[in-house]
């Protein structure tokens, strides 16, 4: 069966989630057990690494890690000045793009390609799990990301052979998983505060269809913000330390402290701090930590009352809270979510696991599995058409559900006008230069008419996934012009096609190549540990045809390994690890037996035998 | 700046554009051909099927068409419409199923937008009666009631600009509960009357002046708002 998985690709951490057999989703852990994939990379003169390895090479002189990409995702380098500011490796602009300098490579690498390794890397860990190439995901987004910071995380997925199916917004994918889990049906809101975003969601859950109802957010808000007041309120209290910490190991184990320290208060009432080798010693106590952080939380209430306000609903009409990010442990967050709501706060779900396993749900409704679940999303922001003046006319506006399609009537504004120009936009503003320029284009061959006079009808349409079309069309005449609109922030289409042929002249070959190997690996284990298995036990245990028969699929094991087919050594191996069942469960039942009548246990055969 | 396009007054309501006519004027199913009532799925072949020009919001939600609607009633009405066009359930199906699916579910989501505000779906419903009838389309206030909202704005002005904000909040807002009162007594009359003898025009014209007059005391409220503290 045909896999679609679901991603979270988040800013410090990725996740990848598929559907179980039995219609439940699961998040994917790695060969050791860890569900996150750090989202680092790590440019090294010997290789690139993604994930733990990466982190672990952070101090590593010789090698670029670059983590937190995704505040760069799909935006200008001017856009990110401030983002930049924060990180500790270089960042250029390469044709108002941002870029990441790869010298051992001589390369530039721009972030939806630092993405596109995390997500190669969880593709594969996918694949690995399931045995079976995987080419179709659902990947998730903060809800406040722009089309262009959508469209950069689809060109990710692309450059890492993922078709994706749908982007879903990280608050609605966590009410998909919970809502699915607990099977509540109610009005519920959604608080993501990850380490650096701040989402809303207002959601409604009906005998399995999930409508948001509305969402609103911060792009620039997060637990990193609290920590960093943290610092700041220890710069101002100890003299020099400022100085310090412009260098960026020093920062460093200060945000690591703050960090620390804030966790910390979620539990004490008081903390004390205390580095020797920078002489700091301190403390802090949660009221000052409530105080530091005050702020902030004013400012995630102002994108809650605006989605409030949007939906027309009354705070205490809420059923539930659902808190998903690990920055909604501050006590003083729940304390104004409480005070807000009244509501039941739902935090049982893990915050971590929780958008990935959403990301799945909605895999599996796409794959045509699932007729009784369907989410209800909208659009985040306007969108409309700049008119006289520089105005923007808004023809659908934020928070209406897709998809949608909005027509409005538009006319000249001189005499014996003959084009109009279609300039479209996203966002809250007024003033067209305020707003996201989605496009533009010309609707020409409109007759010459007094101003006034001519009919021209707008239409917006916007797909389940987004993707706007607007067309253009003079009523008199029928004369029509329509541009389907391709997010854009930076790399254009041409560039991502580059960079598709290269990553596609390898992608076949690596799955190919991967599980050639991964299968090669395997196949040693199985082969030692039967081989092991066959030398300890007589014909009480393995009848003589049995024996025959598990030495001639080893031989068929072992030609195939000789081969470059991946699949066939994989299957080769299944068949010998069905013929070997009955001699493992054998095997058990004997040192069970032995057990207890108080001999020592033998030694079992380590994978083979009892391989699944 | 020439070329740039400018509003013209009067938005078109978006109306099922797809034509489900044979050349013989037949409703027909657009897969198998099939002779078919305005359905929302073929009988025979179970594929979903364009709306017919006939469909308004209230035909397209399938619910009667009144001013007082239970709010239960809308959203189970929508919710099953959207299981049966949104184009997450027609993924992988044939382009033409998903071009109506696309546009099928795009106007039950517009349906039901409008619809779910009772001012705005009040609205609608006078529109829609105005525009079958050929109907005086216009709704001009009476000219004391303009007075009244004139006094009115008058005298909330001064409150804010004294920063009595909240005073002149519910200086509005005892002109307004009324008022949403009356309104929603209108529905109820209205629906009767429907169900009776038949609608009036003074009916329609009553109640469209005091859905005019509803707008013009929400933007007060709006202002005040906005008036700085």
């Amino acid at each position: 069966m045909k896999h679609v998985i679901g991603i979270d690709l988040g800013t410090t951490h990725s996740l990848v989630a598929y559907r179980k057999e039995d219609g439940t989703v699961e998040v994917i852990r790695d060969r050791e057990g860890r569900p996150l994939l750090p989202s680092v990379v790590a440019l090294s003169p010997d290789g690139v690494r993604v994930g733990w390895t990466a982190r672990d090479l952070i101090n590593d002189p010789q090698t670029t890690v670059v983590y937190a990409a995704k505040r760069l995702m799909g935006r200008s380098f001017a856009e990110t000045a401030a983002e930049r500011a924060h990180l500790a490796y270089p960042v250029i602009d390469k044709n108002g793009t941002p870029a990441i300098p790869d010298p051992a490579r001589h390369r530039f690498l721009t972030p939806p390609e630092i993405g596109s390794l995390i997500l190669a890397n969880l593709r594969s860990r996918a694949e690995e799990a399931l045995g079976c190439e995987v080419t179709e995901a659902v990947i998730t987004v903060p809800a406040y990301f722009n089309d262009g910071q959508r469209q950069a995380t689809k060109d990710a997925g692309a450059l890492a052979g993922l078709n994706v199916l749908r982007i879903i917004n990280e608050p609605t994918a966590a009410a998909l998983a919970y809502g699915l889990g607990e099977k509540k049906d109610g009005l519920f809101a959604i608080f993501d505060l990850g380490g650096g975003t701040f989402d809303f969601s207002l959601l409604e859950i009906r005998k399995g269809i999930f409508e948001v109802r509305a969402t609103n957010g911060d792009t620039h808000l997060g637990g990193e913000d609290f920590d960093r007041a943290i610092m700041d309120s220890w710069f101002s209290e100890i003299p020099g330390l400022k100085e310090l910490a412009l260098r960026s190991e020093v920062r460093d184990t200060l945000r690591k402290e703050a960090e620390r320290a804030k966790i910390a208060l979620s539990r004490d009432t008081s903390v004390s701090v205390s580095i020797p080798s920078l002489n700091v010693s301190t403390t802090l106590t949660r009221e000052r930590l409530n105080a530091l952080v005050e702020p902030f939380v004013e400012r995630a209430f102002a994108s809650v009352r605006a989605a409030m306000r949007d939906s027309g609903t009354d705070p205490k009409s809420v059923d539930g809270v659902i808190l998903v990010g690990g920055s909604t442990r501050l006590l003083r967050f729940r304390e104004a979510v409480s005070d807000y709501f009244g509501a039941t706060l739902y935090d049982s779900v893990d915050p971590d696991l929780v958008v990935a396993e959403g990301a799945a749900v909605q895999a599996d409704i796409l794959s045509g599995r699932r007729k009784d679940l369907l989410l209800l999303d909208v659009t985040p922001l306007s969108l409309g058409i700049e008119t006289i003046g520089g105005v923007m006319s808004t023809l659908i506006p934020r928070n209406t559900t897709i998809p949608a399609q909005a027509k409005e009537l538009f006319t000249t504004y001189v005499d014996g006008q003959v084009n109009v120009d279609i300039h479209v936009l996203q966002g809250e503003r007024e003033m067209a230069a305020d707003n996201r320029s989605l496009g533009r284009f010309t609707l020409s061959g409109i007759p010459p008419l007094p101003a006034g006079a001519p009919r021209i009808e707008v239409t917006f349409q916007i797909d389940a996934n987004g993707i706007l079309e607007v067309t253009a069309r003079e009523q008199t005449t029928g004369q029509r012009a329509n541009v389907v609109i391709h997010p854009s922030y930076g790399l254009g289409k041409d560039d991502v096609r580059e960079l598709l042929k290269e990553a596609f002249a390898h992608a076949k070959d690596d799955f190919a190549l991967r599980l050639l190997i991964d299968s090669r690996t395997e196949a040693q284990t199985v082969l030692g540990a039967t081989e092991r298995a066959l030398g300890t036990v007589g014909d009480d245990i393995l009848g003589t045809e049995e024996r025959s028969a598990i030495i001639a699929q080893m031989k068929l094991l072992r030609s195939a390994m000789e081969g470059t087919d991946g699949k066939k050594v994989r299957d080769e191996i299944r068949t010998l690890d069905r013929l070997t069942q009955p001699l493992a469960e054998r095997l058990v039942n004997r040192s069970l037996t032995e057990a207890l009548s108080g001999k020592a246990l033998p030694e079992l055969p380590k994978e083979g035998g009892a391989h699944a | 700046m020439a070329d740039t396009a400018i509003p013209r007054s009067g938005a078109p309501t978006l109306h099922p554009h797809h034509d489900r006519m044979d050349h013989t004027g037949r409703s027909v199913c657009w897969n198998c051909e099939k002779t078919i009532e305005d359905v929302d799925v073929c009988p025979s072949c179970v594929r979903v099927q364009p709306f017919g020009e006939a469909r308004d919001y209230f035909r397209i939600l399938d619910i009667p068409e009144r001013l007082a609607l239970d709010p239960r009633l809308l959203i189970s009405a929508y919710h099953e419409k959207s299981r049966l066009f949104h184009p997450d359930h027609h993924v992988g199906e044939t382009e033409k199923e998903q071009e109506i699916s696309l546009a099928n579910a795009s106007l039950v989501n517009l349906a039901f937008r409008t619809l779910r505000d009772p001012f705005l779906r009040a609205r609608y419903y006078i529109s829609r009666k105005r525009g079958e009838d050929g109907r005086p389309k216009k709704t001009t206030l009476p000219p004391e009631v303009l007075m009244e909202i004139m006094d009115l704005r008058e005298e909330t002005q001064s409150l804010t600009s004294q920063g009595r904000h909240s005073e002149a909040e519910s200086r509005v807002r005892a002109v307004l509960d009324p008022l949403e009162r009356e309104i929603y007594a209108d529905f109820d009359r209205i629906d009767s009357l429907a169900e009776e003898k038949g609608v009036a025009d003074s009916d329609i014209t009553h109640l469209a002046e005091r859905l005019e007059k509803r707008a013009y005391i929400q933007n007060l409220l709006a202002e005040i708002k906005e008036a700085p503290h």
